[in-house]
């Protein structure tokens, strides 16, 4: 790990990473609807709910980095509303927080498609 | 034997696309990046083990805090340099690690091209204390 790099080719190594970032965030996104089905269904492990918090915590925190200002912003609601119920420590959300979390990340999904 | 102009870096960070943002950044500026870390029991552990002359910490990570890391990092090496990265909520986090140790921090809110500017802006100071330690 010893390469350096002038700011050009930094440029292009961002240019890189930021596409690379933004392909990755409909496989991120999806595997939360995925996982938050599962802790909605009882049928998630016991960490499950801090992994969709910490998953919505990198994403507030990267998104813009790379330019994806909205989805940090909601991401940051998202891993908000998510560390109250890990703090709660419902094993199943009621009905209306299935709904909120189901709801956030729709929008999620959304910002990704107009930042695209 | 190392160049002694350029400075040895350990990056963390828990997402690997800003990890690796940053580990272009600090290639750029001609440092020298000698480990990468996904959490913070790894960054303790690797900056333990290969002694960089700067560590760039995310502040909040898996395993063990950033703040706990820098702990760990200042009773190994009280002289190391350490920037902290944060996002802006949690920017009185990191205004406790500059009380006890930390050189500088930057704000991940940044787009990657004023991380970049903010990074150019405090490395020199990065390496005259890397070298004034290595002097010492």
């Amino acid at each position: 790990m010893t390469m350096t790099m002038t700011r050009e080719q930094f440029m292009q190594a961002f240019a890189k990473e930021r596409a690379d970032y933004g392909r990755s965030l409909g496989g991120r996104i999806a595997g939360m609807q995925l996982l938050w089905q599962a802790v909605c269904a009882g049928a998630a492990a016991r960490d499950d709910l801090e992994r969709l918090e910490r998953t919505a915590h990198s994403l507030a925190g990267s998104g813009p980095l790379f330019g994806y200002d909205d989805l940090g912003l909601q991401a940051r609601l998202l891993e908000t509303d998510l560390h109250r119920l890990v703090a709660e420590g419902a094993a199943v959300p009621a009905n209306r927080e299935r709904a909120a979390i189901r709801d956030r990340l729709a929008v999620l999904k959304r910002c990704i498609r107009e930042n695209q | 034997m190392n160049d002694p102009r350029r400075i040895r870096v350990l990056v963390a960070d828990d997402e690997p696309h800003v990890r690796k943002l940053v580990v272009a950044i600090v290639r750029a500026l001609g440092a020298e990046v000698v480990a990468e870390a996904s959490d913070g029991e790894e960054a303790a552990a690797l900056f333990r083990k290969l002694r960089p002359d700067a560590a760039i910490l995310d502040i909040n990570m898996p395993k063990l805090h950033g703040d706990e890391v820098l702990a760990r990092i200042m009773a190994v090496d009280p002289q190391a340099v350490v920037v902290m990265m944060t996002a802006q909520d949690a920017i009185d986090s990191v205004h406790d690690c500059l009380d006890r140790g930390a050189s500088h921090y930057i704000l991940k809110s940044n787009r990657a091209e004023e991380i970049y500017a903010l990074l150019s802006e405090i490395w020199p100071d990065c390496q005259a204390r890397a070298m004034n330690k290595e002097a010492a």
